[in-house]
């Protein structure tokens, strides 16, 4: 166990520079624990060692191991570095063999797309969490190298990664023995470009979530559990369920 | 899925009136805080003992907030966190019995007072732009004009501003019609182009065609032109304009 820490200024652009050749395998441990490049985060012990293969667990023992904060503490830019060090600490696991691009790792704000804080797979594995606890597991049942399409979809919009409605009913659509199904974020083809009998996409996560944003219209969903979105969701749900 | 038709009610929720509703937003002690003050029921129908929720929006962030019933909520200020700076805050109020989950009546999109002019489909903000004097942005599913407040104080005097309206409205329509031809999305009834698409209607122009966008760059501009057109026909900002001018001369 060892404490956990947060990259300063410095700290941040070094990591920033090395992230730039792409590398495959562990940031420098030296680097990591370096007094010249962060501070400690006092009273947060951390396993650097532990074995995680899924998001889920990853974002399970981050939340163990920063459970005296509440998430929205941790969501302000103040606290970049400690994502950014945390992704750092885990960037063997959190790259795999093909490393992603940077806003993967460090939380990157501004840019020409707008905020991408959102694809820091720390942040947003322990922001889900945190919101969801276990209904997380509709985004974060993946593989810790992977980001993928359902995630992009999801944490890309900030009222839908909030939305327990959303998640309460995506698990119960979606989540079968602890696992996610297949193919669930498949986009559906306009209806007028959609050949008939074509039904690819319906019932999936991108119409879950324009359907409860006319359900909501109507209801209170985000006090509803799952199944009783499921009972005024449309008929194209009930057969994917 | 099908389509509700908007000029009925099919599902019998009662509306607030605009200026039922009493709310405000503002800093206090170093936070972003909110309190409901006003809520005038439009009708005795709806009982006393209804929850009233309320959500702040603000682009893609909103909290949510469970105040009481509707005979007594809570009037004090709640603390906002985490929402974008950058946005425009948009409220939402819901009532419904407690225990379930289905609306008696609702407020959709209020914007509190001083925020800009309250029910726009474009609406205004003053901020420090530097020195450039306004531009278009986009805020959540939202287009908002920003306008510098370092040149205009006020959001009544840039309104009554002709020169202002007769050659920043058209252009800003103009911008959010390019995006709105060039999206995916525009057939979502309730998706950021459909508040957009009810209102083009108002201008007697034809709506974009049913594909995702257009095929022919040509047709598109023309489309765009046309909409641009009929709304400086229907406000007359030529006319309006050309009377400032001569005024002033």
């Amino acid at each position: 166990m060892t404490t956990t820490r947060i990259f300063n200024e410095k700290g941040l652009t070094y990591f920033r520079n090395w992230l730039q050749a792409k590398p495959v395998g562990c940031f420098s441990p030296e680097a990591l624990m370096s007094e010249e490049f962060t501070e400690p985060l006092e009273g947060h012990e951390i396993d650097l060692s532990i074995g995680l293969s899924r998001q889920f667990e990853f974002a399970k023992y981050l939340t163990h191991v920063l459970s005296r904060f509440s998430y929205s503490e941790l969501m302000a830019e103040k606290y970049d570095g400690l994502w950014a060090w945390l992704s750092a600490a885990f960037y063997h696991l959190l790259a795999g063999k093909k490393p992603k691009r940077e806003e993967h790792y460090l939380v990157v704000r501004k840019g020409p797309m707008g905020s991408l804080a959102y694809r820091n797979d720390a942040r947003t594995a322990f922001l889900l969490f945190s919101v969801h606890g276990d209904f997380s597991l509709l985004c974060l049942d993946k593989r810790m190298d992977v980001w993928g399409e359902l995630s992009e979809q999801l944490t890309s919009r900030q009222r839908l990664m909030l939305s327990k409605a959303y998640f309460r009913a995506g698990t119960v659509l979606y989540v079968r023995d602890g696992k996610v199904k297949r193919g669930i974020a498949t986009k559906p083809k306009p209806a007028d470009t959609r050949p008939f009998g074509d039904k690819a996409g319906r019932g999936g996560a991108r119409r879950l979530a324009v359907a409860l944003d006319r359900l909501q219209l109507t209801y209170d969903v985000e006090m509803m559990s799952g199944q009783q979105i499921l009972e005024i969701l449309p008929k194209e749900f009930r057969v994917s369920n | 899925m099908p389509r509700i038709s908007t000029k009925s009610n099919p599902t019998g929720i009662v509306e607030f009136n605009e200026r039922d509703v009493d709310f405000v937003i503002e800093q206090r002690e170093g936070f972003e805080k909110f309190r409901l003050l006003e809520l005038k029921l439009p009708t005795r129908r709806i009982p006393e003992s209804c929850e009233v929720v309320v959500i702040v929006r603000a682009g893609q962030t909103f909290n949510r907030f469970i105040l009481g019933t509707l005979n007594n909520w809570d009037k004090g200020f709640r603390q906002l966190d985490n929402l974008d700076p950058s946005a425009v805050r948009r409220v939402r109020i819901l009532v419904h019995p407690p225990d379930q989950p289905k609306l008696v009546a609702s407020a959709e999109r209020l914007m509190h007072r001083g925020a800009g002019d309250r029910d726009s489909i474009l609406p205004m903000i003053g901020r420090d732009l530097g020195e450039l004097a306004w531009k278009l942005s986009k805020e959540g599913d939202e287009f908002v004009i920003v306008y510098n407040s370092k040149i205009f104080s006020t959001i009544d005097g840039i309104s009554q501003y002709t020169p202002f309206t007769a050659l920043v409205l058209p252009e800003a329509l103009r911008q959010v019609l390019n995006r709105l031809a060039d999206s995916d999305e525009r057939d979502d009834e309730v998706g950021p182009w459909a508040a957009w698409l009810v209102w083009l209607r108002t201008l007697n122009v034809d709506e974009p065609p049913a594909d995702e966008r257009f095929d022919d760059p040509l047709q598109k501009s023309e489309w765009v032109d046309n909409a641009v057109n009929a709304f400086c026909e229907m406000h007359k900002l030529g006319s309006s304009l050309s009377k400032t001018i001569i005024g002033e001369a």
